[in-house]
């Protein structure tokens, strides 16, 4: 099957406070394939957050394409990657974000929004928080739920509005294992039952083995990669 | 610790320099009072003292004794001296600073027989007097010196001032002889007029009495005259007038010290002993009161404002630093340290801005003595500045306070952990919520207004009688503006909140955005809109407060003065034949009175643009006749009015329509219009409503008026046709305080007729009349005028000087001048305060921006998100405040403008003045600040890397 990101020789060089130039991201190249969960491991400092964003068209690599079902997605038209953040993409982020002056319906009902989603709206939050456990959570603001169900939230809130593509940066950094074992188990659901894939970052050794695909990330480089397909 | 707390300081820059500038302007308007009171109720006091001494021509602070010392079968010198010793001690109790002591003594006047007079002349009466130390203070005129002591049987030379001299019809050279006063060869003693002396300098303060007052008496040496005492001391009443004086220092008399000096006067006060300063000081220390009480509250207002400030940007500081004071605290530093290194922090803030403070203070201070209007100073002589206890006591207090309010909110942040931290409840609403605040404060701002505004009139006569005002009239305003404040921030959020539930669907991301964050961040976002409501509306009540009041008083005092200017020539008269033969039981005629040379005014038609003669009389007369007119069954009404209850007018109406002052706004239709109706009927009167009320009087209806001559005589009665009734008539008052038996005051009505000028000349004759001017530029010419053409004024105004003299007062200046600082402290920290906490809170917010923008929120939405908010928050306070300010003004100006009207029963109705000028100024600044706010925000938003955000945010 035809992968739905590719992206080829990328790139991002940064100064340090010295001025010494330094690569976060040295021809890297990568394929994500179609309802797939994509494991990027490495310490801190290995590019992996760096590589999400170019994804995620939040950031622009200096050289290299990056692709979503054959557009480039990596222009400096910025409306363009706007467009593409909100309807192709959901993204979870590490220190959670939610928005804090909404609650858990808010937030999944602003995404849909943002997206310009068509449908009904209040069938497709409840749809997306009953996916994620916490359905009857929905009128709870972020600061009276705990670490792991604002994740939860936030996983809602990425796929509400039916994205092709969820980016997570270290979604599980900090939970417990139990609580983050609970998230990937979320994340298989989605995959099998939203048609989406989806692409997390973790420093965590130990969850290596529950994606599909997991690159093994050093120094900005790709330095391993694991099919457990 | 120190270098800890300086880069912290260092961090916040921006809020460290607009916390500092709050504090300053806090220490220095704390300070300000004491500064300002110091120099204005001196100068109060100086100046009151000197003009109560112009107006009575006495030296401005003496005490005065006057008795008569019987000294029968006893030694006079040494009664004298006994009574001079005991007055002595008995004024040593007062603390002020001696300048002089003058006495002198004096005998009755005794008939004399004269060698240069027939014997017919002998009514004639001459006293002897004493005055030590008068030698070095005459001049003599003519002729030689006294002789110095007694030899018997030679010819006694005594002085004699120019009076006496010519009053006396004395000659120089004339010998005199009295008869109890003779030798020891029992022949009468020769008394020689030898010589006649006027004052070296009359305006020596040796001379208490000046030369001239003594007509009656010559003067001769202490030796003789003790003899001249001992000579006439076998009768029983033999005694002698001895009058005292001791002069103070006035100008160095203590307006702190004044109090204590008034009590012992008003002690040692008697018969015998008076003080002319007594009564000056009594009515100082009233307004000296006022001068406190309107400098306390006037203030108030302001110093919530700064507090609420200071509060709110070192809250907002602190809500910055909680993460780190918790990581802190979790890192097992002490509370108590935590505590310090903010203790430490506010200290030094405070103190720098304690020093800076109070030398703003001074210069506020001194700026006040020059304010003229709101939002005008002008040139004048700067008030004594000077750092007293009290100075120092406030600006401590203030400097403390400072301190305080700045580490108060740190107390119960600094013992929270981080964990605690991160769990805590936010959902708590703030405290004045909870305890319905505002609506306390609104139920008691009602009741202020209501229980005043339903006793105006007595609180006028209270203020009239010397008492002092409540303050809670003038809290009311403050109270409500704050209570207001209060009420809107707990209001609009919940309108804004109804808005978007009303189009919930409907709403674009952006707008969705805002009315979230609008409606759910309320209390964070409270304080702000607290403060904004609160400046707009005070910025608005102070402007308007000032305008009226100064509006109000300038016009009152112009329409009381009737003109610009007013000259009343004496004119001559043969009035004293007539009060001769009155005084001898003759009948005597009518006075008639001959008008001066008029063409020596026409010099000033050039530089008026109106000249009017006008008679003014106070004694008259007026009852109803039976000419009533109207229907038929009408009976005449009772109209009798006493002398001295009505004022009549006598005015050519073009003149007069084209000279006197008469505001536009206080009748409904032109006032030329009742003039008009006059000017035909040479009877035709105009009467005052008060009187068409009182009486139930009806045009056509007739009534005859009498005239008294100054001297109380009928002088002539008219006859008078009313055409019409007016409210108000250029220099009426229609309403006057009379004092009643027992010493209270007593609002009531006076009345008023206005008759045709000829007619009145027709009956009666040329009488003294007044002469009204209209200035056509500044009024210098009339200065010139009168410097340079002789006339005998028996009356002469000129309102602008009226106008100076009143906004010189310290009330009216600290009025416009603390009103202005407030107008400007609330300008300049609402415009601080508002670019403060929208800049943080975008900082604070830049996580939620990078999820916002990492979600796909355009650049574009994201400000219009922004502006949005700032329509749901900003916009509404600002209006509300607006709003506030207005009703605020509506139902507390006639209220606070009583009491500046205490001094006189204000004829005019009081008319709130909005000087649309300042409502611009006001919103401009505003504009200026939300689009300088909206810019930076847009330059914070166009800059942000969203990656870079989110790490941020992370941290």
């Amino acid at each position: 099957m035809e992968p739905i990101l590719v992206a080829k020789d990328v790139e991002k060089i940064y100064k340090n406070l010295a001025g010494e130039e330094f690569y976060a991201l040295n021809h890297v190249s990568m394929e994500i394939g179609r309802k797939s969960l994509t494991i990027l491991r490495g310490r801190s400092g290995s590019g992996k957050t760096t590589m999400l964003n170019m994804m995620s068209a939040l950031d622009l690599p200096d050289k290299g394409v990056i692709t979503c079902e054959g557009t480039q997605i990596n222009v400096t038209d910025e409306s363009i990657r706007e467009q593409f953040r909100r309807t192709t993409i959901g993204y979870v982020f590490q220190a959670v974000a939610l928005i804090p002056i909404m609650n858990a319906y808010e937030n999944v009902e602003f995404s849909l929004r943002l997206a310009g989603y068509q449908g009904d709206y209040k069938e497709r939050i409840e749809e997306c928080l009953t996916k994620v456990g916490l359905r009857d959570r929905m009128y709870h603001m972020p600061y009276e739920m705990s670490g792991g169900e604002q994740q939860r939230v936030a996983i809602a809130r990425a796929i509400a509005h039916k994205p092709k593509l969820i980016f997570a940066d270290e979604p599980t950094a900090e939970l417990d294992t139990q609580t983050a074992l609970q998230v990937i188990k979320v994340f298989k659901e989605l995959i099998e039952k939203e048609d989406v894939s989806i692409i997390m970052t973790t420093h965590d050794a130990g969850l290596f083995d529950v994606g599909d695909v997991c690159y093994e990330m050093e120094d900005g480089q790709i330095v391993g990669k694991h099919d457990t397909v | 610790m120190l270098h800890f707390m300086l880069e912290k300081l260092m961090q916040k820059k921006w809020m460290v320099l607009s916390l500092f500038a709050g504090c300053i302007l806090f220490i220095s308007i704390v300070t300000l009072s004491p500064v300002y009171m110091h120099g204005a109720l001196q100068k109060m006091l100086t100046d009151r003292l000197k003009s109560n001494s112009l107006e009575t021509e006495s030296y401005p602070m003496q005490a005065v004794y006057t008795d008569n010392l019987k000294y029968y079968k006893k030694d006079p010198a040494s009664i004298v001296e006994k009574k001079e010793k005991q007055l002595q001690k008995k004024l040593e109790k007062i603390d002020a600073k001696i300048v002089k002591d003058v006495s002198v003594c004096s005998v009755a006047p005794q008939t004399y027989s004269s060698d240069t007079k027939s014997s017919s002349h002998e009514l004639f009466q001459l006293g002897f007097t004493y005055l030590p130390g008068m030698e070095d203070h005459i001049k003599l005129v003519d002729g030689e010196n006294m002789t110095a002591s007694y030899q018997d049987e030679d010819t006694i030379k005594v002085l004699v001032s120019q009076s006496a001299f010519q009053k006396s019809k004395l000659v120089l050279g004339e010998h005199l002889t009295f008869e109890k006063l003779v030798n020891s060869k029992k022949e009468r003693i020769t008394f020689e007029i030898a010589g006649v002396f006027e004052a070296k300098d009359p305006e020596d303060i040796f001379w208490c009495d000046l030369p001239d007052s003594y007509s009656k008496y010559c003067f001769v040496s202490e030796d003789v005259f003790y003899k001249i005492c001992t000579l006439l001391g076998d009768s029983e009443n033999a005694g002698i007038d001895y009058k005292a004086w001791r002069l103070y220092d006035y100008e160095k008399l203590k307006y702190e010290e004044s109090g204590a000096i008034y009590k012992q006067c008003k002690k040692l006060s008697s018969d015998t002993l008076s003080f002319s300063f007594l009564d000056v000081i009594e009515t100082y220390i009233h307004d000296s009161h006022k001068v406190e009480t309107t400098m306390y509250i006037l203030q108030l207002p302001t110093i919530l404002l700064l507090l609420l400030f200071i509060y709110m940007v070192s809250a907002k500081m602190l809500s910055m630093e909680q993460n780190e004071i918790a990581v802190l605290k979790s890192r097992g530093v002490y509370s108590y340290q935590i505590l310090g290194i903010y203790l430490l922090q506010s200290a030094v803030i405070s103190f720098a801005a304690a020093v800076i403070g109070l030398i703003n203070a001074c210069l506020l201070a001194k700026l006040i003595g020059l304010s003229n209007s709101f939002m005008e100073f002008v040139m004048r002589k700067s008030l004594p500045i000077a750092l007293t206890v009290r100075v120092w006591g406030w600006w401590l207090f203030a400097f403390l306070f400072c301190i305080l309010v700045m580490t108060l909110p740190v107390i119960p942040k600094c013992k929270i952990t981080i964990v605690e931290q991160k769990r805590r409840n936010k959902k708590k609403k703030v405290f004045w919520k909870r305890m319905y605040l505002d609506v306390i404060g609104f139920v008691i701002a009602g009741y202020v207004y209501y229980n005043f505004s339903h006793q105006l009139e007595q609180i006028r006569q209270r203020i009239r009688m010397g008492e002092s005002v409540e303050p809670t009239l003038f809290l009311g305003s403050s109270l409500f503006i704050f209570s207001a404040s209060l009420f809107l921030t707990r209001v609009i959020p919940f309108i804004i909140s109804l808005i978007y539930k009303a189009g919930r669907k409907k709403w674009s991301v952006s707008a969705y955005a805002a009315f979230l964050q609008s409606t759910r961040n309320k209390d964070k976002q409270s304080f702000l809109m607290i403060f904004l409501v609160a400046t707009v509306a005070l910025g608005i009540f102070n402007s308007n407060t000032a305008r009226t009041i100064n509006a109000n008083e300038e016009k009152n005092l112009r329409y009381e003065d009737g003109a610009d200017i007013i000259i009343k020539e004496t004119f001559s008269s043969n009035i004293a034949g007539i009060k001769y033969a009155l005084s001898k039981g003759d009948t005597a005629g009518p006075i008639v009175y001959t008008e001066p040379d008029a063409t020596k005014y026409q010099p000033l038609a050039d530089s008026v643009q109106g000249e009017a003669k006008i008679y003014r009389m106070e004694d008259i007369t007026v009852k109803g006749t039976s000419d009533f007119t109207g229907n038929g069954n009408r009976t005449t009404p009772s109209l009798t009015l006493e002398r001295g209850q009505t004022m009549l007018l006598g005015i050519s109406t073009k003149d007069f329509g084209e000279t006197a002052y008469m505001p536009a706004d206080v009748t409904k239709n032109h006032w030329y219009n009742e003039l008009n109706k006059m000017a035909p009927d040479p009877y035709a009167v105009l009467v005052s409503t008060n009187m068409q009320k009182q009486f139930g009087l009806q045009e056509g209806d007739c009534i005859l008026y009498d005239i008294y001559d100054v001297l109380g005589r009928d002088a002539g009665f008219a006859k008078g046709v009313i055409v019409g009734f007016v409210d108000y008539f250029p220099g009426f008052i229609n309403k006057d305080y009379v004092q009643m038996a027992d010493g209270s005051y007593q609002l009531q009505d006076k009345y008023l007729i206005v008759s045709n000028y000829d007619m009145i000349t027709s009956v009666i004759g040329i009488q003294p009349y007044e002469r009204w001017y209209k200035n056509a530029g500044d009024n210098a010419y009339i200065y010139d005028f009168l410097e340079t053409t002789p006339i005998s004024l028996e009356k002469f105004v000129d309102a602008d000087n009226d106008v100076v003299r009143m906004k010189n007062d310290p009330v009216f200046q600290e009025t416009n001048g603390l009103l202005t600082i407030g107008f400007l402290v609330s300008l300049l920290i609402c415009s601080i305060g508002f670019l403060i906490f929208q800049i943080m809170g975008m900082k604070e917010r830049e996580l939620n921006f990078g999820v916002y923008r990492a979600m796909g929120l355009t650049t574009k939405e994201l400000k219009k998100m922004l502006l949005l908010e700032q329509l749901f928050t900003t916009f509404p306070a600002a209006i509300g405040g607006a709003f506030t300010g207005f009703i605020a003004t509506k139902l507390y100006i006639p209220l606070i403008d009583v009491t500046y009207a205490s001094g006189t029963a204000k004829s005019l109705p009081a008319k709130i003045l909005i000087s649309s000028m300042d409502m611009l100024q006001l919103g401009m600044i505003l504009v200026l600040a939300f689009a300088l706010c909206m810019y930076i925000i847009s330059r914070i938003i166009g800059h942000m890397q969203i990656a870079q955000a989110l790490k941020l945010g992370e941290e």
